[in-house]
């Protein structure tokens, strides 16, 4: 082999490795935009209050999906919120976490699209029910709490005999409770319900409700069910052997027998789902829409003290996806 | 009428407990304000985190049932509705629901109550608490009834474990286990005023106020008792009393629980044997108890109890001898108990749960009668017990446990058990218990040395022999429990066999030997005779041993919502030597219980209780008891005054079908009508 051979197959060689370089790079590129987290190519205007936790994981878990595109994704304080702030004329989708989040776009005069979340539908409703002369913007909202049907979907699950269902009501739960009492009547259910007026009143009507009742459902209301009434109802009920369903995953574990919900987690998918809607074709859920992300947990301690025998989670889980996809 | 006197000491005494109760609150005051226990920063949105925050764990283990099919025991649970439909006014008499126990009135206001018999006066082989606190009275041991620092009314559940758990509750869980469960505070609001009359002197008022602020719930209630008890004895008694409970959620993992209470008043005693004579009982309990609640699935628990009874008491007896033999005879007892207990709860696995403890308690009692001596005896015990259940499978659970106890009365003891239970179905199980319990001598029954001290002579009656050992049980049991009609319906039955070794009892007359040597038969090692001057006594010793037998049977039944049947069937036999106490004749053969109650329309309710016992003899009584039946009747009417009062009147007629004898055979149960008027204003 002479040198100029020699040269030509290192020139072939070295070429041949520059294409298997070039190759492994583009598998990599493409990997990486197949994998990694997605850019956001419209801005987005996140108003919460990051000291709140829960606000600050959902803010964190939509910084991270969209992290490929850090300028998009500006966050303000529901009290920097004037008519004139400047940041939320450039926005194309406004995120609003919280209450205090929701109030604060009532200030808001561009025609900036809100989506509302970390809100019941009762709440929800307020905001995305205005009148058009008083806001111009399109509103939609993913709510915090579960579906009634899919609620009752889960007690049938779990109490197939069940006949009496109880549960008291506020102000605040008042139009859950309406569509509670529709639906349970539509599904064969006696149900029995008590208006609250005010916490005094909790005590008198929880025990008067639990004396005709096989189970009590806790529907969200700051005013029956917080931190100082919970102990009291959970003991109440125990004592009647009257199992609870509760909203949230804490609420099983400090004593109720069952709930759905959705996560942090569950939440922040279907945000990223919206908004990647909404990037796509301008459009948000029509009304607002429930998560279709949840999962279930039960209290397998409580239920075996009440002696009564319950499904596993996923059985469960599985069985109201089942149910949603056959209504 | 009762005179009552009050010394300086006694009033002395009634400060000590004022002085626990201002200590313990001014501590719990100074805890809650600390910046370590200050409350959530003040949240602008109440929404905010609402459905996603932290609730603190309300039904942990330690307020849930065991259920029982996987409980390694079998274990009656009295209720509010059983407690409501019993009709019943005293917490002891509430044990004759459960099947195998005994219950008694020694007088009018000393009830006692033990399971498979082997009792005297005070059942000391039993385990009585109070939300897990040691109610025994180190003096003579047992538990005083009728001092107990709680109301019928503030009962959530009595949990009875009928069968040994010393395992787990500690050295006296000898036969059972009684566990008082008050309800939580926050599961009483408002005002209540509840006025009780009753035939023979029966008077009862007792006033409730219940609420709640912010994380801190109260239950208080003061009550007057007046009773004039048996009408064949000198057992009236009066009864002013004070207690309550505070709960209070100091974070939403931490939980703090004050029990208190304060009862004193005059007892009297008197009988055919005993002059007539008044004591002045007082009584006072406080328990504190954090719980730290780490997650769902483990918490730590630390308890404190101080427990204290005083029964002061002198009096004049001439023994009959129409004055010749005289002695003033001082018949008063302190005790004091100090307790100390820190739990620690773990599910290591979802298969496996762990509980192991540590506990530390301090005896101290004063009985110059019983122990000849005015100065405190004492005990001191340190504990240390663990608990394991492990789910092998799905429908095999084993439990094992043991305690390890040391004290200054006897040597160290070991008392473990072993539970296997197997649900063949997954309402109905099959159980298989073992287990080895020693019962450590009270301090009276270590040091007794009953002299009277009379103008003629000191005269020796009763004397510990030698020193006593522990008592021992060894105890298997097989068990069913079923539950049918979708848990309408739930069926309990169990055979057992327990042997005693070492009981420690009372034997009539022993003797003294010239070389000192004490013996309970009148034959003297060589070299040595009888005492010529006829020093004779009844001494207390490891004299006995014995075998109990049998089965037990218990139905709950709830075929609706408004009714309830409960009935319970036990049949004992017990063999024993016999040396002179009629041990196999202290628990009744068969016993039998049956409550049934209905909710009527207008908030009316109904209910009846049957109790039988055939005949027994109670220890150190005197005498063989006839059969015991007994039928009550309770009817009951709520009235809605208000939207926030309810006004309830009841009705209940205890009547005796035979001449019930409960303790002794001068002790005449007899019928007995209560009237009673409730007011609650919400």
């Amino acid at each position: 082999m002479d040198v100029q051979q020699r040269q030509q197959q290192i020139k072939e060689g070295s070429l041949s490795a520059r294409n298997y370089h070039f190759f492994m790079m583009m598998v990599a590129a493409f990997s990486f935009l197949l994998f990694s987290s997605a850019s956001l190519a419209e801005k987005l205007m996140i108003i919460g209050d990051i000291n709140q936790p829960i606000h600050q994981q959902l803010i964190n878990g939509l910084k991270k999906e969209f992290s490929q595109a850090p300028n998009s994704l500006t966050v303000a304080h529901p009290n920097q919120i004037t008519k004139n702030y400047s940041p939320v004329a450039k926005a194309e989708l406004i995120i609003s976490l919280g209450l205090s989040a929701a109030k604060s776009t009532n200030n808001l005069t561009s025609d900036t699209p809100i989506f509302y979340t970390l809100l019941p539908k009762s709440l929800a409703n307020r905001f995305i029910d205005c009148v058009a002369q008083t806001c111009t913007q399109k509103r939609s909202a993913l709510f915090l709490d579960q579906p009634v049907a899919r609620q009752l979907n889960l007690i049938k699950l779990i109490f197939p005999e069940v006949k009496q269902i109880s549960f008291l009501y506020g102000d605040f739960s008042a139009t859950s409770a309406k569509e509670l009492s529709k639906l349970s009547k539509r599904s064969g259910y006696e149900t029995h319900s008590a208006h609250v007026k005010n916490g005094d009143e909790l005590s008198r009507k929880l025990n008067q409700l639990l004396q005709e009742s096989e189970l009590f459902i806790a529907l969200p209301d700051p005013l029956i069910h917080n931190r100082q009434s919970i102990p009291q109802l959970l003991l109440s009920t125990y004592r009647h052997n009257i199992p609870i369903f509760g909203f949230s995953k804490s609420y099983v574990s400090a004593g109720a027998i069952a709930a759905v919900f959705s996560s942090t987690n569950d939440l922040i998918q279907e945000l990223i789902s919206t908004i990647k809607t909404h990037e796509k074709s301008g459009q948000l859920p029509r009304g607002g829409s429930y998560p279709s992300q949840y999962r279930v947990e039960v209290n397998r301690d409580v239920a075996r003290s009440m002696n009564l025998h319950t499904p596993p989670p996923t059985q469960l889980h599985n069985g109201l996806l089942e149910l949603e996809a056959g209504s | 009428m009762i005179k009552i006197t009050t010394t300086n000491e006694a009033a002395m005494n009634r400060i000590q407990p004022v002085f626990y109760i201002a200590s313990t609150l001014l501590s719990l005051l100074a805890l809650f304000s600390s910046p370590i226990f200050a409350g959530h920063s003040s949240i602008e949105d109440p929404l905010d985190n609402y459905y996603l925050d932290q609730i603190p764990v309300v039904l942990s283990a330690t307020r849930l049932n065991q259920p029982q099919l996987e409980a390694p025991a079998a274990a009656t649970i009295i209720d509010r509705e059983m407690i409501k439909a019993s009709g019943l006014k005293e917490v002891a008499e509430l044990f004759m629901l459960v099947p195998g126990m005994q219950v008694a009135h020694t007088n009018g206001n000393y009830p006692a109550v033990t399971y498979h018999g082997l009792s005297d006066e005070y059942s000391r082989r039993m385990q009585v608490l109070i939300d897990g606190g040691s109610m025994y009275i180190p003096t003579v041991g047992g538990v005083l009834w009728s001092d107990l620092p709680l109301q019928i009314e503030d009962i959530e559940r009595i949990e009875v474990i009928r069968g040994p758990n010393a395992a787990s509750f500690g050295p006296n869980s000898f036969l059972g286990v009684i566990n008082i469960i008050t309800a939580h505070a926050s599961q009483d609001s408002g005002l209540m005023v509840k006025a009780t009359k009753g035939e023979r002197g029966y008077n009862k008022l007792l006033l409730r106020q219940a609420g709640s602020n912010g994380d801190l719930d109260y239950r208080l209630n003061g009550s007057y008792l007046e009773d004039g008890g048996l009408s064949t004895l000198h057992d009236s008694q009066r009864t002013n009393s004070f207690n309550g409970r505070i709960d209070y959620r100091a974070t939403a993992h931490d939980t703090f629980q004050l029990n208190f209470g304060v009862s004193e008043g005059p007892r009297e005693k008197g009988n055919d044997e005993l002059p007539h004579h008044s004591q002045q009982r007082s009584a006072f309990y406080q328990s504190l108890r954090w719980e730290h609640q780490k997650n769902r699935n483990e918490n730590f628990t630390l308890k404190f109890l101080y427990n204290y009874s005083d029964t002061s008491g002198s009096y004049f007896d001439d023994f009959g001898s129409g004055g010749v033999i005289t002695a003033n005879i001082d018949d008063s007892r302190k005790a004091e108990r100090f307790d100390l207990e820190f739990q620690h709860t773990s599910k290591p696995s979802e298969h496996t749960r762990f509980i192991w403890g540590l506990g530390a308690r301090h005896d101290r009692v004063r009985m110059p009668l019983w122990l000849n001596q005015k100065d405190y005896e004492s005990n001191i015990m340190q504990r240390v017990f663990a608990n394991f259940e492990w789910h092998i499978f799905d429908n095999l659970i084993l439990n094992s446990g043991t305690l390890y106890e040391k004290n200054s009365i006897v040597a160290p003891e070991w008392s473990p058990r072993v539970a296997l239970n197997y649900l063949f179905l997954p309402t109905q199980s099959f159980r298989l218990i073992a287990s080895r319990s020693h019962r450590t001598p009270d301090i009276t029954e270590k040091e007794l040395n009953v002299v009277v001290h009379t103008n003629i002579e000191d005269d020796q009656q009763f004397k510990s022999l030698n020193k006593p050992k522990s008592e021992r049980a060894d105890y298997i049991e097989f068990g069913y429990h079923g539950i049918f009609l979708e848990n309408r319906l739930n069926a309990d039955f169990k055979v057992y066999r327990q042997t005693f070794h070492e009981l420690i009892t009372k034997q009539n007359k022993a003797y003294i030997c010239t070389d000192g040597t004490v013996l309970p038969t009148a034959t003297c090692p060589p070299g040595s005779i009888l005492n010529p001057n006829g020093d004779e006594f009844d001494p207390y010793g490891n004299l006995d041993s014995a075998t109990t037998e049998g089965y037990e049977l218990e139905l709950n039944y709830h075929p609706t919502r408004r009714t309830l049947i409960h009935a319970g069937y036990s049949k004992i036999k017990i063999f024993s030597k016999d040396t002179e106490e009629d041990i196999s004749e202290s628990a009744p053969t068969d016993s039998f219980n049956l409550l049934i109650s209905q909710k009527l329309a207008n908030h009316w309710q109904i209910s009846s209780a049957f109790y039988y016992r055939s005949e027994m003899e109670w220890l150190l009584s005197g005498g063989q008891l006839d059969d015991y039946k007994r039928i009550d009747f309770t009817l009951s009417k709520m009235f809605r005054l208000s939207e926030k009062e309810e006004l309830t009147l009841s009705f209940t007629m205890q009547t005796a079908l035979d001449k019930n004898e409960e303790f002794s055979d001068d002790n005449e149960f007899d019928n007995r009508g209560f009237l009673e008027i409730e007011y609650q204003l919400q």
